[in-house]
């Protein structure tokens, strides 16, 4: 095996990695919107910890307060934007943007709850694919916008 | 050129349009300047002249805003052996000192080269496509 070979197999590793973790973020988003928390839970590690500014702890903690906290919404759609991911072999760092529409339903009518938001993520490699270790949530933005209609 | 390696390329320029956004957000202005060539030839809202002309305006437009959040959607990524194009439409979050959200859709015209240490955008022309204004909530 050549050099050549070695930096082409590095670029794999590295273009399949990182097309992984945009998926796994983007999988976690899609798992909340159609409210499948196993989904959810999979997309973190067993001992993965959070801190979600509004709650914090474990996988079980966290996506339980997730799952009470979007309870009261219609709908719910998380859009993914900016994307960054820097891999160091079994470990990575990711942060994503993410625009969290909310659709909530009021004796006035609907309200669409915007939540402009960044996933601070550290992840790792495991034997099933890459898993999130940790996550931090930074809210840059909220915004209720009353909806005429439908 | 293989396949692989244009991936790699398409994917190391989306990284440096992101990485141009998160150092945005972060009003890290070294880590902004670090996405462009020193003598990028820039257009849009900030200057009209070259990337040096559009930082030294950068500083003054952090102030204006508590926060801002640049969140990058479509893109358009055509890598040609040492040059590249990217097209990428952003929904740009200014969260105003007073509570208030200034939006513009904005257009990132960008053209990228290979240098040694990876790509960086050489000419940008930065277009506002559409904007709105909301008050404090």
């Amino acid at each position: 095996v050549g050099a050549g070979q070695v930096t082409e197999d590095a670029v794999a590793r590295l273009v399949t990695d990182r097309a992984a973790i945009r998926d796994l973020v983007a999988r976690y988003a899609i798992a909340v919107d159609r409210k499948d928390w196993a989904a959810v839970r999979a997309c973190f590690t067993a001992d993965a910890t959070c801190d979600y500014v509004w709650f914090r702890g474990d996988v079980a903690t966290v996506v339980g307060h997730i799952e009470r906290g979007l309870a009261r919404f219609e709908r719910t759609m998380h859009l993914v934007g900016t994307h960054l991911a820097e891999v160091s072999g079994d470990a990575a760092a990711a942060e994503t943007y993410a625009l969290c529409h909310h659709r909530l339903r009021t004796a006035d009518g609907a309200v669409d709850r915007v939540v402009g938001l960044r996933y601070l993520d550290a992840l790792v490699r495991t034997p099933d694919g890459w898993r999130i270790r940790r996550r931090d949530v930074a809210v840059d933005f909220e915004r209720a916008d009353p909806v005429a209609a439908p | 050129v293989t396949a692989l390696r244009r991936l790699a390329d398409e994917l190391a320029v989306r990284d440096v349009v992101s990485g141009y956004a998160r150092a945005v957000d972060r009003q890290d202005l070294a880590a902004v300047a670090r996405c462009f060539t020193p003598e990028c030839a820039y257009e849009g809202a900030l200057a009209t002249g070259t990337i040096a002309d559009a930082l030294a305006r950068l500083e003054a437009a952090f102030a204006r805003y508590a926060r801002t959040m640049h969140f990058m959607a479509t893109q358009d990524v055509r890598v040609h052996g040492d040059a590249a194009e990217a097209e990428t439409c952003c929904v740009a979050f200014h969260v105003r000192r007073d509570g208030g959200l200034s939006t513009v859709g904005v257009r990132y015209l960008d053209g990228l080269v290979r240098m040694p240490d990876g790509w960086r955008i050489a000419r940008r022309v930065v277009r506002s496509e559409w904007t709105r204004a909301d008050p404090a909530p």
